[in-house]
C-alpha cells in the first residue's frame, strides 16, 4: 500500500513538466501553429528560473523570471512562423537547438560553471501538502508534497478545457485552427490569434521547466529537460490536442518516467532504466497509429463476394 | 548544380548568414567580449595554421556525413532526427568489430567494421520508418526517443560488457581497436583523418544518386508532393523506407568513422552533437549535396574555430550551436527576399491556375 | 434613392498583374446583380474588396450614399454586408448553430449560451422558410444545407447585401433551383444581392442587372431583360463562345477500356462505389456527369490504380489489370489519366518543369537504362511537346509554379499524350483554365477521339460534357443512374439523373 502511495506521489510529480507543457501546446496545436519548440521553451525556462531564485532568494521570482522568458519566446516563435511565414518544425528545431546551445553557453558566462550549477542559495519551491485529502487511500499521494506547479497545472488543463469549448475565444481559436479562412471572413485574426497562443505555449512550457529545476531537483545542467518537451510533443499531437486525452497520455508518459524512477531503487542497471520512458513513448507513438491504420484497414476492406455475378 | 543553388536562394543563405553572425556578435558581446576578436581567434583557429586547418578536417567529417545522412530523409520527405541515435549504435558496433576481429589485411578490416557500423545505423532507423511508411506515425518524434535509447543502451553495454578496464579504470571506453582497422592520417600526429575523403565520396554519391538516377528522381518528387508521386506510379511507401534506410545506414557510418579515425575505441558520450549539427547542416542547405556540403565546411570552421576560442577565452563552444540556429531559423523564414518571391509566385493573382 | 453599393474606380493591382483596373459598379437597392466573367476577370477580386479582405489600392466604396473604409471583414460586416465564398468558410467539427453565431456569439457570463442562440436562429429560419436542424454537426450535412448555414450566417450577422461567390459549383440543377428561390425571397424582403458567376444561363435566369468584366476592366453593364448569352459571352471574352465543336461521324471501334463492377470504399467505411460497370470503345467519348461528391473522384482514382482497395475487374483492351497494379503499370498498358487536381496530384509546383515532365517519362526505356535517367533525351521529348502545344512556359528550370493554370494544364495533358495512351482519362480538365486553353484542350479531346482513341471524361461541368461527349453516364450515390446518347442529351434529362431520379418505362423514382 505504501509504495503504490508514493508511486503517484512520485508519478504526480514527474508527470508535471509534460502536462503542463503539453497543455500549453493545446493552445498553439488548436490554432493551427503546433509548436515544435516545446522543449527549447521548457530548458530556457529552467534556466531563467534559476537564475530569478538564486539572484533574488526567492523561487517564486525564479518562476516569474521563467514565466516572462517563456512568453518572449513563444511570441517570438510565433512572430517567426505566422509573420515571417517562417516553416514551424524547421524553425521548432533551430529553437531547439538554439535553447540547448545559449543555456549550456551561459552556465560558464552567468555562474562560471560548466556542466551543471548547483548552489545552496538556490531556492527550490515550496513543497505544499494539501490537509485532509493527502490522507485519501491509494490516490492520496498526489496530494502530498507537490509544488504549486504541480496543483495548477490540473486546474490549468480543466481551464483550457472551459476556454476552449465554452467561450469565444476558445470558438476563436478552434476556427482559426480548423479552418483560417472561415475565421477570417466572420472577422477573427487569425495570424494575431495565433500570436497569442504561440505566447501562452511559451510561458506554460518554461513554467514547466521551472518545475524541473527548482522543483524535480533544485539546479540546472546541460540539457536537463531530456527530451521532456518532445515527449510533451508527443504526448500534444496523439492527444490532437483534447485536454482529456492530453491529460490522459501525459499522465501515461509520466507514469512510465515514475516507474523507471522507482526501479532505480531497485538493483538493476541505472542505464537500461534510464532507457524505460523513451521506450514506452516509442511504443505508444508507434501503437496508437499501428491501432487507427488496422481499423481504417477493417473499414476500407471489400469482401470480394461473386465477382461479375449479375450486372 | 550552380543554377540549382542559385535557386536554393544562396543570396537568403547569404543573408542569414550575415544576420546570424550579427546576432551571434551580440550574444558574444553581451558576455563581455569583443565580437570582433572572438571572431577573429575563430577564424585563426580554424584556418590559420596547419594545425587549424587539420582541426576544421576533423571536424568537417562527421558532421558531413551527418549531414548527408539527414539530407537524404529530408529529400525524400522524412524527418530523421534520430541521426545521433543511428550514429552511436554504427560506433558501437564499429568498435566491436574494430576490436573482436583479428588478424585480417587493414582494407578488409576498415571495409568490415564500417559495413558494421552502416548495418548497425540502417537497423536502428528500420523501427521509425516501418511506423511512419506502415502505420503513419511521427518518426520525427520516433527517431528522437530512439536517440536517447541508443545513447543509454551503448552505455549499458558499455559498463556491463565490453568494458577496457585497465588503463582506463572505469571510463566508458572500450578496447582500443586493431591498427589493421584505424583509418590512417592525413599528416601525422594532426588530427585529420582520411575519413573525410569518404565523407566527400559519399557526397558525391549523393549528387550523383538525385540527378542522375531513377531512385534519385523519385526521392525527389516524394519529398516535394507525394500525391503526385502516388499519382504517377511511384510507390511512395517503398522510397519512405529507403531514405529512411539509407538515411540510417550513413548515420551508422558517421560513427563508424569517427571511431576508426579518430578515437580509436567506442567511448560513452562520445557525440557533440554530430547529429544535430548534420540536421542543422541539412536543413541550412536545402537538403542539397552542395548545400550539405558547404554548411558542413562553414560548421567545422565554426566548431574548430570556437574550440580555440574556448581555449583561448572563456567562450564556451557552444556558442557555435546558438549560430548555426540562429542561422538556420533565418533560412527557413520564406518572406525573405528571394526565398518569399519564389514561395510566394502562387499569391500573385488570386484567380489563376486555381 | 442611393445605390445599396457603389464600388467608384477600384484599382487593385498584385505585382504582375492588375486584377481590377478602374472598376466602377453601382448595385440597386432590392435588386439581384449578377457580375459575369470568366476565370481570372477580377469578380472575386473586387467582391474581397467590398467585403474587407483586400484594400483597394485606388477608388472608393459607397455603401447606402455613405463612403467607407473597410480595414477587415469585420468592418465589412458592420456594414451590414455577407459574403458567401465558392469554398465554404464553416468549421467542420462544430454544430450548424456553432457556425452559424461564429462571428457574434451570443454570452452570458463570459460562456457561450448556446440555448439563447438555438432560440434566435431558429426564429430567423422561421422568416425565411429554412428547415434546419441546428445541432447537426456541419461535416454531416450534404453540400445544399451547408450553403444555407453560410447564408444564415450572413443573415445572422445582419448583412442586407449579400454576395453570392460561384454558388451554383457544387450543386444539382435541383438544389440550383431551390436557391434561386430563396435569393429571391431574400431580395424581395430587402436585401439586395450580388451574385458572382461565370455561369451565363443562370445569369439569365436569376438577375435583374448584369455587369461584365474582362481582364479586370468593366466591358458591359446591361440590364438582363435586355440582353441574351450570346451578348453576354461576347462582352466576356471578346466574341463568341465556342458553343459546340466540330466532330466526325462518331467511328465506334472495339472495347477500349472496360470496367465491372466495381465497389471500393472510403475512410468511413461507406461504399462510394457501388457496383459501377460500363465500357469505353475505340474512337468515342464517354462522359461521366454527376454533382462532385457521388463518386466519380473514387471511381477514377480505383481505375486509374491510386486506390489499389477494391473490387471488381479492370481490362485494357481486353487484358486483364491486376488490382495491385500501379498507375505506372496501367499507363504502360495504354491507360492515362489526367488527375482532376492538378496542384495535388497533376504537379510538383514547387518541382521544375523539367521535374514535372518527366513523371511519366523517366520510366521509358529510351531514357531509362540500368535506373539511370538520361534528362538530355528528356529534355527533348519536353521540347518537342511544348512546341506541338504551344505551352507558354519562362524556362524548363523554372519552377512548375510560376505557370499558369492553363499552361500547367497542357504540360500535364501533353505529358499523357506523349505516352499515346489507348484510352485516355481526363478528370476536369478544364478547371480554373482560361479560355484558350480550355478550347485547346477540348478540341484535342474531340481530335484524338476522331483518330480513334478512346476518351473518359469526367467532369462537373455539364456544358463540357455535353459538348465532347457521344455517350453520357450519369453517377448519382455511388452508382450510375442512367446513360444518354449524344443525340438525346438535354440539361434536363441529365438534371434528373444527376438527382437520382429515373424514370424509364415506369420505373419508380429512386431516391
Amino acid at each position: 500500500m505504501a509504495a503504490i502511495y508514493s508511486i503517484f506521489m512520485v508519478t504526480a510529480r514527474v508527470t508535471t513538466p509534460i502536462l503542463l507543457a503539453a497543455t500549453g501546446g493545446i493552445y498553439s496545436d488548436k490554432a493551427g501553429l503546433p509548436n515544435i519548440a516545446l522543449d527549447a521553451m521548457m530548458i530556457l525556462g529552467a534556466f531563467m528560473a534559476v537564475y530569478g531564485s538564486f539572484f533574488y532568494g526567492n523561487a517564486g521570482v525564479g518562476v516569474g523570471y521563467a514565466a516572462m522568458a517563456g512568453l518572449a519566446i513563444g511570441l517570438l516563435y510565433g512572430l517567426i512562423c505566422v509573420y515571417l511565414k517562417g516553416d514551424n518544425t524547421v524553425v521548432g528545431i533551430a529553437f531547439n537547438l538554439i535553447g540547448w546551445g545559449l543555456t549550456t553557453f551561459l552556465l560558464p558566462v552567468i555562474y562560471g560553471t560548466t556542466g551543471s550549477f548547483v548552489s545552496e542559495l538556490i531556492v527550490s519551491l515550496k513543497k505544499i501538502t494539501v490537509p485532509l485529502l493527502h490522507t485519501l487511500p491509494i490516490i492520496g499521494g498526489i496530494f502530498k508534497n507537490q509544488t504549486a506547479i504541480t496543483y495548477f497545472s490540473w486546474v490549468f488543463v480543466g481551464i483550457t478545457y472551459l476556454i476552449l469549448y465554452k467561450t469565444k475565444p476558445g470558438m476563436m481559436i478552434r476556427a482559426c485552427g480548423e479552418n483560417p479562412q472561415a475565421a477570417e471572413t466572420v472577422g477573427y485574426h487569425v495570424k494575431r490569434t495565433r500570436l497569442i497562443c504561440s505566447g501562452i505555449t511559451g510561458v506554460m512550457c518554461a513554467v514547466a521547466g521551472a518545475h524541473l529545476s527548482l522543483g524535480l531537483m533544485t539546479l540546472f545542467s546541460e540539457k536537463m529537460t531530456a527530451g521532456k518537451g518532445f515527449i510533451a510533443l508527443a504526448a500534444v499531437t496523439y492527444a490532437k490536442a483534447e485536454p482529456k486525452k492530453v491529460l490522459f497520455i501525459s499522465l501515461l508518459f509520466g507514469f512510465s518516467n515514475a516507474l523507471s524512477n522507482q526501479l532505480q531503487l531497485l538493483q538493476l542497471p541505472p542505464d537500461l532504466i534510464l532507457m524505460v520512458p523513451y521506450i514506452f513513448v516509442v511504443v505508444f507513438v508507434v501503437a496508437d497509429p499501428m491501432f487507427v491504420a488496422f481499423q481504417l484497414k477493417k473499414r476500407k476492406m471489400i469482401e470480394i463476394r461473386q465477382s461479375g455475378g449479375g450486372r | 548544380m550552380w543554377s540549382r543553388l542559385k535557386e536554393s536562394n544562396a543570396g537568403v543563405v547569404f543573408a542569414a548568414v550575415s544576420l546570424s553572425l550579427l546576432f551571434g556578435g551580440l550574444v558574444i558581446f553581451m558576455s563581455g567580449n569583443s565580437p570582433l576578436a572572438i571572431y577573429g581567434k575563430m577564424v585563426q583557429g580554424a584556418l590559420g595554421s596547419q594545425f587549424a586547418v587539420a582541426s576544421t578536417i576533423r571536424w568537417t567529417t562527421p558532421v558531413l556525413l551527418t549531414g548527408v545522412a539527414a539530407a537524404i530523409a529530408f529529400r525524400g520527405g522524412m524527418f530523421n532526427i534520430g541521426v545521433e541515435g543511428q550514429m552511436y549504435i554504427g560506433a558501437m558496433l564499429s568498435a566491436l568489430a574494430g576490436t573482436m576481429i583479428k588478424g585480417i589485411p587493414a582494407p578488409l578490416h576498415i571495409l568490415i567494421c564500417l559495413a558494421a557500423g552502416a548495418a548497425g545505423g540502417m537497423l536502428w532507423a528500420l523501427v521509425p520508418a516501418a511506423a511512419r511508411v506502415y502505420y503513419g506515425a511521427s518518426e520525427m518524434v520516433i527517431t528522437l526517443m530512439m536517440n536517447y535509447v541508443a545513447i543509454n543502451l551503448t552505455d549499458y553495454l558499455v559498463k556491463y560488457y565490453f568494458l577496457a578496464g585497465g588503463a582506463y579504470g572505469s571510463t566508458l571506453v572500450t578496447t582500443e581497436i586493431e591498427e589493421t582497422a584505424k583509418l590512417a592520417k592525413i599528416w601525422p600526429n594532426l588530427s585529420a583523418h582520411t575519413g573525410i575523403f569518404l565523407a566527400l565520396f559519399l557526397v558525391l554519391v549523393f549528387w550523383f544518386l538525385l540527378n542522375k538516377t531513377q531512385l534519385g528522381y523519385e526521392i525527389h518528387i516524394s519529398g516535394l508532393n507525394p500525391r503526385f508521386a502516388k499519382c504517377g506510379g511511384v510507390s511512395v511507401n517503398k522510397v519512405r523506407m529507403g531514405v529512411m534506410l539509407l538515411s540510417g545506414m550513413v548515420g551508422g557510418i558517421a560513427g563508424s568513422v569517427e571511431v576508426l579515425g579518430y578515437l580509436y575505441k567506442f567511448m560513452s558520450q562520445f557525440s557533440p552533437d554530430y547529429g544535430f549539427d548534420g540536421l542543422a547542416v541539412a536543413l541550412l542547405g536545402g537538403s542539397t549535396p552542395a548545400g550539405v556540403l558547404f554548411g558542413s565546411i562553414f560548421m567545422g570552421i565554426i566548431k574548430a574555430g570556437s574550440l580555440q576560442v574556448e581555449r583561448a577565452t572563456n567562450v564556451s563552444r557552444s556558442l557555435s550551436m546558438i549560430i548555426q540556429g540562429i542561422i538556420i531559423t533565418f533560412v527557413s523564414c520564406k518572406a525573405m527576399g528571394l526565398g518569399g518571391k519564389a514561395g510566394n509566385k502562387r499569391r500573385r493573382n488570386p484567380e489563376r491556375g486555381r | 434613392m442611393e445605390d445599396a453599393v457603389l464600388l467608384k474606380d477600384i484599382v487593385k493591382a498584385f505585382p504582375g498583374t492588375v486584377a481590377n483596373n478602374h472598376i466602377t459598379i453601382s448595385v440597386r437597392k432590392n435588386s439581384i446583380h449578377g457580375i459575369v466573367g470568366e476565370n481570372g476577370a477580377g469578380k472575386t477580386t473586387l467582391m474581397k474588396q467590398l467585403y474587407g479582405m483586400y484594400r483597394p489600392d485606388e477608388g472608393e466604396i459607397w455603401i447606402n450614399g455613405k463612403q467607407v473604409v473597410f480595414h477587415s471583414p469585420r468592418d465589412a460586416i458592420n456594414c451590414r454586408i455577407g459574403m458567401v465564398h465558392q469554398h465554404f468558410t464553416l468549421v467542420n467539427s462544430m454544430s450548424v448553430v456553432e457556425n452559424i453565431i461564429l462571428g457574434r456569439p451570443v454570452l452570458k457570463y463570459g460562456f457561450v449560451d448556446i440555448r439563447r442562440a438555438k432560440k434566435e436562429i431558429g426564429l430567423l429560419c422561421g422568416k425565411y422558410n429554412f428547415d434546419m436542424d441546428l445541432d447537426a454537426k456541419v461535416e454531416d450535412l450534404p453540400v445544399g444545407l451547408k450553403q444555407r448555414v453560410e447564408i444564415l450566417k450572413a443573415l445572422y450577422l445582419g448583412a442586407d447585401v449579400l454576395i453570392m461567390d460561384e454558388p451554383t459549383a457544387v450543386l444539382t440543377p435541383q438544389e440550383i433551383t431551390e436557391l434561386f428561390v430563396t435569393l429571391k425571397n431574400l431580395r424581395d424582403q430587402g436585401a439586395s444581392i450580388i451574385l458572382i458567376t461565370h455561369k451565363l444561363s443562370e445569369v439569365m435566369q436569376l438577375t435583374d442587372e448584369v455587369t461584365v468584366l474582362r481582364d479586370g476592366r468593366v466591358t458591359g453593364h446591361v440590364f438582363t431583360k435586355d440582353t441574351n448569352e450570346q451578348e453576354l459571352a461576347r462582352m466576356m471574352i471578346g466574341r463568341g463562345l465556342l458553343l459546340h465543336i466540330d466532330r466526325q461521324e462518331a467511328k465506334i471501334g472495339g472495347k477500349a477500356l472496360g470496367v465491372r463492377n466495381i465497389r471500393c470504399k472510403n475512410d468511413d467505411g461507406m461504399m462510394v462505389v457501388n457496383d459501377v460497370s460500363f465500357d469505353v470503345h475505340y474512337g468515342e467519348i464517354v462522359g461521366i456527369a454527376g454533382v462532385q461528391g457521388n463518386g466519380q473522384t473514387e471511381l477514377i482514382e480505383v481505375i486509374s490504380g491510386i486506390n489499389q482497395e477494391y473490387a471488381g475487374r479492370i481490362e485494357i483492351d481486353g487484358q486483364e489489370v491486376l488490382t495491385k497494379s500501379s498507375p505506372w503499370q496501367r499507363r504502360a498498358m495504354g491507360l492515362g489519366h489526367i488527375p482532376e487536381d492538378r496542384q495535388r496530384e497533376g504537379s510538383a509546383p514547387d518541382a521544375t518543369i523539367e521535374d514535372n515532365f518527366l513523371m511519366t517519362t523517366y520510366r521509358k526505356p529510351e531514357i531509362n537504362r540500368h535506373a539511370l535517367i538520361s534528362r538530355k533525351k528528356a529534355l527533348q521529348e519536353l521540347e518537342d511537346m511544348v512546341r506541338e502545344f504551344k505551352i507558354k512556359i519562362p524556362g524548363y528550370r523554372a519552377k512548375g509554379s510560376a505557370l499558369s493554370g492553363g499552361n500547367m494544364q497542357k504540360l500535364i495533358f501533353a505529358r499523357e499524350y506523349n505516352l499515346n495512351p489507348r484510352c485516355l482519362i481526363a478528370s476536369q480538365p478544364t478547371r480554373g483554365v482560361d479560355i484558350g486553353a480550355m478550347e485547346f484542350i477540348h478540341s484535342h479531346l474531340a481530335r484524338m477521339r476522331d483518330q480513334g482513341k478512346a476518351v473518359l471524361l469526367v467532369s462537373n461541368e455539364l456544358s463540357e460534357i455535353m459538348l465532347l461527349s457521344d455517350r453520357v453516364l450519369v453517377m448519382y450515390e455511388g452508382k450510375i443512374s442512367g446513360e444518354v446518347k449524344a443525340g438525346e442529351l438535354s440539361e434536363e434529362k441529365i438534371g434528373l439523373l444527376m438527382a437520382g431520379i429515373v424514370q424509364e418505362r415506369g420505373e419508380q423514382d429512386v431516391e
